[in-house]
């Protein structure tokens, strides 16, 4: 299934639920006054309209997440690779280790997840 | 220093008063309204008739109350149906205006409720989504908002702009400019004023940014400006847009901006002061021989007026407005 698409500000207001997850309603409020400034009604807005998209689950108040951190990100990545480098994602490495080399760590985990794929 | 000339004109229009000075170029007003005055001159002569203690002055409404008072139906004049109708039409044109304000400052409101806080260079700002370009917004309590596409050496150069537009208190003129506007909606030059004045409010941010940062930096100011050009309408009286008014005019402006020596600042003050003074006060009043024979002129012209009222009145067997006229003495 495709990963729902995340707005920014919708992606900061989720950062809060994994960091907090299960969070109440009452308590997501408040965290997102303090954090994002953001009013009572913003908060519930955003909680219904990521619910409805899949991105939540708001059950007896209490709001825990559907997705994943790692699963958006993966999603955002594969989309900036799609629409900059056509899909290639060799391209996308070469593009990167241009501007900063890789560390022999990275290369090492690279390496790791190459053989992963291939066995 | 010229937006400060632009706020004397919003003064100008704003105030239903007039200063009157020696020097003053502004024409004096004269009043648009029919009107029939009348008073007897001591030397004519005037058969029984006497002399009136006071000088009534009629409208054109009032003849015609007194008319329908008599059961008689008289058409209403068309001068004063075409006044009633006007009024209207600039009642229903102000308070459309002041509706598209209010709906424009409602839509802008729900989109950034959902905006995030963020800072750079000790600015304070908020980014959000659903927005086309960088803006200030708010009366009371303004902030800046930046979309999140905005960054690095463009979003510096957004921040300087917005927080000149902050010290410079123009998310409060330019409101307080549109609603002047409003008022004044039936006159091209208002329009025109208004335009002007949202413009040279955007060539004084900028220079302010460009004394602020430096010379060297024009060019990618002008960059950060022309990544920022939106195709909004120009006449919005919030919020105050980064890349809103003549896009071309403020390149030119910021790449050809020296910084104006001392000498030039004083020479542009007095001038300012004078055009002020010159151009927002009424000339005084004419010499007495002139207002003598001006008044002359009016008492021949009222006294015209009132006979031949009265001939109408006569013919038309319209005793009320014969009775009316006579309560006088």
């Amino acid at each position: 299934m495709e990963t729902p698409k995340i707005f920014e500000s919708e992606y900061r207001f989720c950062e809060i639920v994994w960091e907090h997850e299960p969070v109440s309603s009452g308590e997501l409020v408040k965290l997102c006054l303090e954090q994002l400034e953001w009013k009572k009604s913003t908060t519930y807005t955003v909680i219904r309209r990521l619910t409805e998209r899949g991105v939540l689950k708001s059950e007896h108040a209490v709001v825990t997440s559907l997705v994943s951190r790692e699963e958006v990100q993966s999603s955002e990545s594969a989309q900036v690779v799609d629409r900059t480098f056509s899909g290639s994602l060799p391209r996308f490495i070469a593009a990167f280790t241009r501007r900063k080399p890789l560390t022999p760590q990275e290369a090492d985990e690279i390496q790791k997840i190459i053989d992963a794929y291939k066995g | 220093m010229i937006c400060a000339l632009w706020i004397a004109v919003g003064l100008r229009l704003l105030c239903p008063f007039r200063i009157e000075t020696p020097f003053g170029l502004l024409p004096k007003q004269t009043a648009l309204f029919l009107q029939q005055a009348y008073e007897y001159d001591e030397d004519l002569p005037s058969e029984g008739a006497k002399k009136p203690k006071e000088t009534k002055v009629w409208e054109a409404g009032e003849i015609n109350a007194v008319s329908e008072g008599n059961n008689r139906v008289s058409e209403p004049k068309a001068a004063t149906v075409l006044v009633t109708a006007a009024a209207w039409i600039w009642f229903a044109g102000m308070i459309f205006l002041y509706t598209h304000l209010l709906f424009h400052w409602h839509r802008i409101k729900k989109r950034v409720q959902e905006a995030v806080p963020a800072e750079s260079q000790g600015i304070r700002f908020y980014q959000c989504d659903r927005i086309l370009s960088p803006f200030l917004f708010g009366l009371a309590a303004p902030k800046i908002y930046v979309p999140f596409s905005v960054a690095g050496q463009e979003l510096f150069y957004v921040l300087k702009h917005e927080a000149a537009h902050k010290r410079r208190c123009d998310h409060l003129t330019k409101p307080a400019g549109y609603a002047l506007l409003a008022v004044y909606w039936f006159q091209p030059l208002v329009w025109a004023a208004y335009l002007l004045f949202c413009r040279d409010m955007e060539l004084a941010c900028d220079e302010r940014v460009v004394k602020e940062i430096g010379e060297g930096c024009k060019k990618e100011y002008s960059q950060a400006l022309l990544s920022c050009c939106t195709s909004h309408l120009p006449i919005t009286a919030c919020p105050t847009a980064f890349g809103e008014i003549g896009v071309k005019k403020r390149v030119k402006n910021i790449l050809n901006y020296k910084k104006p020596g001392i000498i030039m600042i004083a020479a542009a003050a007095i001038v300012c002061v004078v055009i002020t003074a010159c151009f927002t006060t009424e000339a005084k009043n004419s010499s007495p021989g002139e207002q003598a024979q001006a008044k002359d002129t009016a008492t021949h012209k009222g006294i015209e007026k009132s006979v031949t009222a009265w001939a109408k009145a006569f013919c038309d067997r319209e005793g009320e407005v014969i009775y009316h006229m006579l309560e006088i003495h």
